[in-house]
Parts: C-alpha cells; sequence; structure tokens
C-alpha cells in the first residue's frame, strides 16, 4: 500500500521538480533580459547580442538577411524576429513579460503609449540629418528613429490608361474633380467599366482615406493637432467644414465608378490588388506599400486625391510620414545592448551597407537627408518626387487606435449606403467625443 | 483518533490521485484568474508600470459602455442559435456513422476534418467561401439571396458565423457522443429490440436516457466555445460589416488592447466569465437532475 | 429486408452529402497549396492553376518555416502535454467521480467552471507572473506546463462523465476485496475500460494544442523553439499574405495529426469492444 502511495506522490512531484528545473535556468538569465541573447553572449565571447522585431512582412526576408551580413561586418548578432499580430498588444504582452526587444519596429502612435519602456535618442547623428523631422519628439526628446516614409493617396495604373486614351498619362493634368471625373468618364466609355477600385477595410477607410480631414489642416502637426482637438471639445460641426465635404464629394466620386459598387462591403484587399496591377482598374485609393504589382507592369504612381477644397495645396501635395519607427528599449536591455542598438541604426544611416540594405533591397524611402541613393521600386519613386519637390503634407498619425474600428464601422455604413453623410459626420463627432 | 487518521489517509489519496492535476489547475488558471480579478480594480492601460488601484471605478464604467452589452446580446443570440444546432446535428451524424453502416470510419474521420484547421485559417477559407464563390454562384445561377456576400449584411453576417460554428464544432461534439453511444451496452438495446421496440422507440427509450452525461457535456462544451468565440469572429467577419458582427470576447479584447482601457476590458471579460459560468451551470444542473428522474 | 435496404442508401446519400460540405475547405486548402499566389487570388475553385501544378510551395514552406526544428518542437511539446493531460485527469477524475469529499467536489466545480474563463482574462496575467515575476518564459517545459494547466478541466470533465456512467462499481469492489490495491485497481482494471474515453481525449487534446498559436507564442519568444503554428505564422501578412505558401505550409502542419487521428480511430471502436467484455 505504502509504495504505491510513493508512486502517486512521485507523480505529484514531477510537475514541481519541472518548474523547479525552470526556475533555475531562468536564474542564472535572469539579469539579462532576453534569454536567446544570454545563450549567445556565453557562447561568443564579447560579442553583444541584441534582438530586433519587425513588424512589416513584405521585409522579413530582407532583414533576416541583413542580420546575417551585419554580423558578418560588425560581430553583433541581431537576432530578428517578425510578428504580424498587432504591434501594439504584442509589446504589451512582451513589457508585461519582463521580456521585450533591444530594437523595435513600431507604429507612430505606439511611441507616446510606451514612451515610459524608451530610450532617448536625442544625441544621435542621424537626428540632425533627418531625424528630428520625422522621428517622434516628445518633451523635446526624441524616442524614435524614422525606417521609412510612406505615402497615401491615388494609384495610378498609366499604362491601363494610357492603353484607352492613346496619350501619356500626366497625373498634374486631371488634379481636380471636374478634370478627374471626366478622365473616368473617358476610361468607361473606351471599354473600362468601373475603373476605380476602393477598399472597405477599417484601416483604409478610416484611417487613410478619412485621415486626410485631420492630415489637410494646415499641413502641420500643430493644425492638424487643433482641429482634433476642436473635435475633442465638441466644437467642431463637421458638416459644415468645408474639407470634410469636400473629401466626402470625391468619396462619393470614387464610391460611383467602385469595381465592388455592388456590394462594396465585400471588396477583398487581395483581389483590388489584382484588379489594379493587370489594369482592370485605373485608380486605387492605397498607399506606397503596395508593392506587389510590379511584376505586371512598372507604369504606375501615385497622385493626390483631386478634392474642390484646394486649401493646403491638397490637389498638388503627397500625404507622406514615416510610418514605421524603430525605437530602442531601455528598462530591460543592458548597456552594451543599448549601446550596439545604437550603433545599428547609426550603421542603417552612415553605412554604405546599411544605405543599401534601406534602399536597394526593402525599397524603401528613407527619411534621412544625407542618403543619396535613389530608390528603384516604381510607386516609391513616384513618392520620393513629392518629397524631394517639398510636395507634402503633413501626416498625422497620433490618431486613437480605436479610430480604425470605429470611424471605419461607420464609414463602412456610409459606403454600404446604410447611412448619409449627415449621420456619418454625428458618428464621427461623437465617437471623438468620446476620448477625453 | 481514527477519524483524524482516515483524514490523513483521505488527504494523501486525494494527492496521489488528483494532486499534480490539481497542481497545474491552480499554478496556470486559478491564481492567474485572481491576479486577473484584482486587474479588474485597477485603471491600468495594459502597458504602463503603474498600476493604479480604482476600486470599482471600472466595473461601474462597463454600465456606460453601450457597444459591451450589444455585443453580449448579440453573443447569446449566436450562442443560443449555434449550441441547438451544433448538437442536433452532432448526435445525427454520431447516430448514423455508428448504427454499422460500411465505411464508417471514412466518415467519421470525414466530419472531423474541419477540427484539424486552426480557427483562423478556417475563418479565411470561409470569407472566401461567402464573398467570393457564393456569389460567383448566385449571380451565375440568378439566385437573388446569393447574388451578394452575406458578409456585407449583417442579419446573414450573423447567419454566416452561426453556420460555420455548426460546420466546425459538430464534428468535434460528434466525436463526444459518438462515445457516449459506444458506452451504451449492447444487451440494453438488444433486450429493447427483443421487447418489440422499434428503431425510434430504442432510440427514445433506451439509447437517450443512457446519454445524459454525453449531452451535458456536449452543451457545456458548446455553450463556453461559443460565448468565447473570437478566432472565427475575427477571421471570418471581423466584427463587419461595420462592427455589427462584433461579438463579447472581441469586444473585450479590442476594448483591452486596441482602446488601450485594459481596466474596463478586463472587467468586461469578468462578466462575460460570469454569464457563462452561470448558463453553463445551470445546464449541467438542469441536465443532471433529469438523470435523477429517470 | 428491403426496407433496411432503402434505409441505407438514404443514410448514404445523406451522409455523403454531408460529408463534401464538411472537406470542402480541407479540399480547397489542398488544391490551392499546389498553386501561385496569383491563381490562388483569382481562381481558388479551379483544380491547377494558370500557372501550373507547382510544387514550390512546399520546399519553400519548409524552408522558410524551419519546418524539422518546429515539427520537433511541435511534437515534443503537444506529446509529452497529452501524455501528462491524460495520466493526470484519467487519475484525478477517478477520485473526484467515486469519493463525495468536500476537495473533490469543490476542486471539480472550480474546473468546470474555469472552462468558461476567457484565454483575455488570463492572458496578461500569466505572463506577467511566469515571465515578469518568475522569468521562466522559453523554456518548453514552461509551456508543457501550462499545456496541462489549462487542459486538465476539460479532459477531467470529459472523464468525470465516463466514469460516473459507465464503469461498474461492483467490479472495483470485488477487486478489492480480492486485495487489490487502489492504484492497482485503477491502472488495471478502471483505466483499461476508459480507452474510448482516452482516444477521445487524446484527439481533441492533441489537436487543440497542435493548433494552438496564442499561448504558445506568448511562452516562447525564441525562435528556436517556436512550435509549427508560430512558424507558419511567418506566412500570415497584415496587408497581402502569400497565400499558396501558406496553405502549403497548413497541409505540412495538418498532415501529423491526420494520420494520428486515423490511427487513433481505430482505437475507439477497440475500446468499445473491450468494453462490451465487462458485461
Amino acid at each position: 500500500m505504502k509504495k504505491k502511495k510513493v508512486v502517486g506522490m512521485g507523480l505529484a512531484v514531477v510537475m514541481s521538480l519541472m518548474m523547479l528545473a525552470g526556475c533555475g535556468n531562468s536564474q542564472n538569465q535572469n539579469s539579462d533580459s532576453e534569454n536567446s541573447g544570454a545563450k549567445s553572449e556565453k557562447t561568443e565571447e564579447g560579442n553583444v547580442s541584441i534582438t530586433l522585431l519587425n513588424t512589416k512582412s513584405e521585409l522579413v526576408d530582407q532583414f533576416e538577411e541583413m542580420a546575417e551580413k551585419y554580423k558578418e561586418q560588425t560581430g553583433v548578432n541581431v537576432e530578428v524576429v517578425f510578428t504580424s499580430d498587432v504591434v501594439s498588444t504584442h509589446l504589451a504582452e512582451k513589457y508585461a513579460s519582463g521580456n521585450p526587444y533591444t530594437i523595435m519596429m513600431v507604429d507612430r502612435p505606439d511611441v507616446y503609449d510606451f514612451q515610459e519602456y524608451l530610450l532617448d535618442l536625442s544625441n544621435e547623428d542621424w537626428v540632425k540629418d533627418g531625424g528630428a523631422t520625422y522621428g517622434v519628439t516628445i518633451d523635446d526628446k526624441v524616442y524614435s528613429f524614422p525606417m521609412l516614409i510612406e505615402s497615401v493617396g491615388l494609384l495610378y495604373n498609366a499604362q491601363a490608361i494610357e492603353d484607352i486614351t492613346g496619350k501619356e498619362f500626366v497625373w498634374s493634368d486631371y488634379n481636380t474633380p471636374e478634370k478627374f471625373q471626366a478622365l473616368l468618364e473617358e476610361l468607361v466609355a473606351g471599354g473600362m467599366e468601373k475603373p476605380v477600385a476602393l477598399n472597405k477595410d477599417d484601416w483604409s477607410l478610416a484611417n487613410h482615406f478619412f485621415g486626410q480631414l485631420y492630415n489637410q489642416q494646415g499641413n502641420s502637426e500643430e493644425g492638424s493637432q487643433a482641429f482634433v482637438d476642436s473635435l475633442k471639445a465638441g466644437e467642431m460641426s463637421l458638416s459644415e467644414n468645408e474639407r470634410f465635404n469636400s473629401l466626402m464629394d470625391s468619396f462619393d466620386m470614387l464610391a460611383k465608378y467602385n469595381i465592388n459598387g455592388d456590394d462594396p462591403l465585400s471588396a477583398d484587399y487581395d483581389m483590388n490588388n489584382t484588379y489594379f496591377a493587370e489594369g482592370e482598374v485605373a485608380f486605387w485609393f492605397n498607399g506606397s506599400w503596395a508593392t506587389e504589382v510590379y511584376d505586371n507592369t512598372d507604369k504606375i504612381g501615385m497622385m493626390p486625391l483631386p478634392q474642390s477644397d484646394t486649401a493646403d495645396g491638397a490637389n498638388d501635395n503627397l500625404i507622406s510620414g514615416a510610418s514605421k519607427s524603430l525605437v530602442i528599449d531601455q528598462k530591460y536591455s543592458t548597456e552594451e545592448q543599448q549601446k550596439a542598438a545604437k550603433d545599428f541604426l547609426n550603421w542603417l544611416v552612415y553605412d554604405e551597407a546599411g544605405q543599401s540594405f534601406m534602399v536597394d533591397d526593402c525599397n524603401i524611402i528613407p527619411a534621412f537627408t544625407n542618403i543619396e541613393k535613389q530608390v528603384s521600386a516604381p510607386l516609391s519613386v513616384s513618392a520620393q518626387k513629392f518629397i524631394q519637390n517639398d510636395a507634402t503634407e503633413y501626416w498625422y498619425q497620433t490618431i486613437p487606435g480605436d479610430h480604425g474600428t470605429e470611424v471605419g464601422a461607420s464609414l463602412q455604413k456610409y459606403l454600404g449606403g446604410n447611412i448619409d453623410r449627415e449621420e456619418l459626420a454625428e458618428e464621427v463627432e461623437n465617437y471623438w467625443k468620446k476620448q477625453n | 483518533m481514527k477519524k483524524k487518521e482516515s483524514f490523513l489517509q483521505k488527504t494523501l489519496i486525494f494527492i496521489g490521485f488528483a494532486g499534480p492535476a490539481v497542481l497545474c489547475f491552480v499554478l496556470v488558471m486559478a491564481i492567474p484568474f485572481l491576479y486577473g480579478i484584482y486587474l479588474t480594480l485597477t485603471s491600468w492601460n495594459g502597458i504602463s508600470a503603474d498600476k493604479i488601484f480604482v476600486g470599482l471605478e471600472n466595473y461601474k464604467a462597463i454600465f456606460q459602455d453601450i457597444q459591451f452589452w450589444h455585443s453580449l446580446l448579440l453573443t447569446i443570440l449566436y450562442s443560443a442559435l449555434s449550441v441547438i444546432f451544433i448538437n442536433l446535428l452532432a448526435f445525427a451524424l454520431a447516430y448514423l456513422v455508428t448504427s454499422g453502416i460500411h465505411g464508417q470510419n471514412f466518415f467519421r474521420a470525414g466530419f472531423f476534418t474541419p477540427n484539424l484547421i486552426g480557427g483562423l485559417v478556417l475563418g479565411y477559407i470561409w470569407q472566401f467561401v461567402f464573398s467570393r464563390a457564393m456569389v460567383s454562384l448566385g449571380k451565375g445561377l440568378d439566385i437573388g439571396f446569393l447574388s451578394s456576400s452575406w458578409l456585407s449584411d449583417p442579419t446573414k453576417a450573423l447567419v454566416a458565423l452561426i453556420i460555420v460554428s455548426v460546420w466546425q464544432y459538430s464534428g468535434f461534439m460528434m466525436l463526444i457522443y459518438i462515445a457516449g453511444l459506444m458506452s451504451v451496452p449492447k444487451e440494453l438495446v438488444e433486450a429493447g429490440a427483443i421487447d418489440g421496440c422499434g428503431k425510434g422507440q430504442t432510440l427514445r427509450y433506451v439509447i437517450l436516457p443512457q446519454m445524459r452525461s454525453s449531452f451535458v457535456i456536449c452543451f457545456f462544451l458548446s455553450i463556453t466555445r461559443c460565448f468565447m468565440a473570437y478566432d472565427l469572429n475575427l477571421s471570418l467577419t471581423d466584427g463587419g460589416p461595420f462592427g455589427s458582427t462584433e461579438m463579447a470576447a472581441m469586444h473585450v479584447y479590442q476594448k483591452a488592447f486596441v482602446s488601450k482601457d485594459y481596466g474596463v476590458g478586463q472587467t468586461e471579460a469578468v462578466v462575460l466569465f460570469l454569464i457563462c459560468a452561470a448558463v453553463s451551470l445551470i445546464q449541467a444542473y438542469i441536465g443532471k437532475r433529469n438523470e435523477v428522474d429517470a | 429486408m428491403k426496407k433496411k435496404k432503402a434505409e441505407n442508401v438514404f443514410k448514404y446519400v445523406i451522409l455523403t452529402v454531408l460529408l463534401l460540405i464538411y472537406i470542402f475547405p480541407f479540399f480547397m486548402v489542398l488544391i490551392n497549396a499546389f498553386k501561385e499566389k496569383v491563381d490562388v487570388i483569382k481562381a481558388p475553385l479551379s483544380l491547377v492553376g494558370e500557372h501550373g501544378f507547382i510544387f514550390s510551395n512546399f520546399t519553400e514552406a519548409i524552408e522558410k518555416m524551419h519546418f524539422f526544428r518546429a515539427l520537433g518542437n511541435s511534437v515534443f511539446v503537444t506529446g509529452i502535454s497529452v501524455v501528462l493531460i491524460v495520466l493526470f485527469s484519467a487519475m484525478a477524475s477517478y477520485i473526484m467521480a467515486r469519493k463525495d469529499w468536500l476537495a473533490c467536489k469543490l476542486f471539480y466545480l472550480f474546473m468546470i467552471l474555469s472552462l468558461a474563463i476567457p484565454f483575455q482574462v488570463l492572458m496578461i496575467p500569466l505572463v506577467s507572473i511566469y515571465g515578469g515575476t518568475l522569468g521562466i518564459l522559453n523554456h518548453r517545459g514552461t509551456l508543457i506546463f501550462m499545456h496541462v494547466g489549462f487542459c486538465v478541466s476539460m479532459s477531467i470533465f470529459l472523464f468525470h462523465g465516463t466514469i460516473k456512467s459507465t464503469v461498474p462499481l461492483e467490479l472495483e469492489e470485488s477487486a478489492a476485496i480480492d486485495g487489490c490495491g487502489r492504484y492497482r485497481t485503477f491502472f488495471n482494471i478502471v483505466l483499461p475500460l476508459l480507452k474510448p474515453t482516452i482516444a477521445t481525449t487524446v484527439i481533441i487534446n492533441t489537436l487543440n494544442l497542435w493548433n494552438d498559436y496564442l499561448l504558445p507564442s506568448l511562452v516562447l519568444g525564441d525562435s528556436r523553439l517556436h512550435t509549427l503554428p508560430i512558424a507558419a505564422r511567418v506566412f500570415y501578412g497584415a496587408f497581402s499574405s502569400d497565400l499558396g505558401l501558406l496553405l502549403a505550409a497548413l497541409v505540412l502542419m495538418i498532415l501529423p495529426v491526420l494520420i494520428l487521428y486515423l490511427f487513433l480511430q481505430k482505437h475507439i471502436i477497440d475500446g468499445v469492444v473491450a468494453g462490451a467484455v465487462k458485461g
């Protein structure tokens, strides 16, 4: 009888032993924030090891290759991790577990949310070379490294347009609603029944399309912030706002020629991508990241959405900004890791190999004035022209995280014909009033 | 004296048999759950290192979150319909594939395949079925209710969610019903046949009463799973069109991590737990009570 | 006799129609895993894509997701977890079903209630305690331990019902009279009778754990420890993903459990035969 009891007790102890084993292991590593980092540090003496979170799915391969090259060149081991989870949620988990990354690629609002954990980068060299312009500055301190510039606007497939009109497509010839609509009619007459693709995704509708409302407010951070503040305070009546009406007029125009028009809420991002790449539609409201169309044609580019309200050069300037930024953890990373992380950022900006990684491998439009390399991907080339000509519009990105889902839902209702413009204005106003 | 010794013995037996399971359960579920309850008393945003204690503020705040109550009602509607159809279909399938027909193993494997594919991917596949395959079919054959995507209409999108849930979980519950059906003593069924019971009568008076515990288990599992549906909700409708199919688990997640209001989100999750636990326990209680009656 | 035949035909027709509906998505995954991305998007229903029947998705998926490393991790974690879950919960449910002690009732009730806890409630507390305070994340052992903690409740629930309703008490009593100890009675007499439920719990738990993404992704940050679902997640993009590649990865992921399922299914029937002897 006793023997058997021992067997049972033994089983009960199994789990506790397993836990103890776990504890024992981790105690050796507790001083280092990254277990994996700690391991490699032991094997390769003197070499620091850092981790980097990549959150851009298009760049997974490029980052892995870069890490190998970087190790060859500098001896520093960069372990690249990719996640397709929502960045802030992923980082919230990582910080709760005391296990974040050394360098993290985040969206702009995340820099504000996670500020207490982030390293002050104000004294880095690259701040003077564009970092100050595109990085996130909080209380006069720069906390983020602008990884890439992206633009939002109307993508055009010049090839498809020229095939019908028979003459060269120059976007600036069509940058008013009247001229633009005339072109759409010409395309329809030429056999392209529905020349526009419109996404139904909430991030696209709310943060990118409707986001223009916040962007085109004096072309400055202060202007956008003041506008948003007046919305929060409930002092702004959208239905009387010229920009709002101008934007929604253009929206209605796009919706009228939308290839998904029969059932606009069943639009599919990948399908839109295919329609656009193959020239079934000529225009797609999206951004410079839509790089998967080059297999079909190189004759594509970007233009601002034509609107009736031309204030702030809305029809000439392309909305551009640093969408993804790199930040460095200061709470859980060691001094050496932080130093290695800063060196890595410098390498990106000032080393030939780093520049080549960003511009040639990733087709990134760099935010730094010292980089003279030209991008080669057509959409990036098109967007870069606006940037180099100073024809850009400020991109207000510090909208709340639930703006996409909530305002997105309102815009979906509008697109699906469930509410009218008056009701849309009211729902958006109500959303902002809740944000205090 | 004797009594005390037997208590010690009892304790040792309990630890010997249930110790490992109970220990893991307490460490992994019970303690984090209690800590989770504590977090409902803070105004934490999910990120910051400070968690400020606010007492019952969050419990007051959820009464003002109309969307939460809306999502909860929707969850109850969805769960009620799903649970009924899941179990009807699952039992029917289990009954058919244990009736001794040829190739029943093949059928069993087939009905179970939905469970081989994880929830997220299932959602994406069905999204394609509803918004593309069915639409092209509907347009081709000129069937009105198929010619536009079900996912762009609030009511039809809910129906789509129910259909996919039924399809996914019925195979799973079928497995439990099969195990239950297999445990019904053969002699009982045979005795029923000798007494002149027809198939329907055997099912009604011999098999079903023996299956009570399977029913209680399956209802319990399907209720809890439907109440907490998240993966499917996210991947099939993503709460759309325009937020009309955002169910409780998804709302809670959004609140905690997207609206960065972790305290309120966590509180709503606890309320969801309370409702779900109450419903499933009442169900189990009724099931058990009937067992005594029989 | 004739009536029975007609009835069988009817059954077959119903079952076959249902079966087609049930395996349709699986079929979609399979045919599209052999297509290029463009073809998956444009013509997902056609059997073979415009660019032909291609295997490169599989080779690429194997390479990119470090398939064999992830497979090893998945087998290790799922295998050990499932064995422990089944063993621990069968033992615990035996005592809980047979004794009406307060501890038995209480823990059984707690476990049942825990099935209604949304994972979201536990997510952050779990990582705070095991990562922030104890610092034992990034070990496969920790994940196994958590899997056991999460899964014992449902398994106990399943075993409890079976033991109560189908394992005859007299058998145990006579074993006790024959001088069988408690543990021997359980392992030699009760456990064999539970075979169908064991097979069921093994299948259910294996599938749950094999496809689980959320918990492993919280626990295993180190890419060398990644299990298959985490590894496959690389292919899900935020804006656009390589669908063919994703589906190929999925097929690779499903195959091992499909084989296991087909193998275990036989045991459910064996178990019933064994159970029938008892009467």
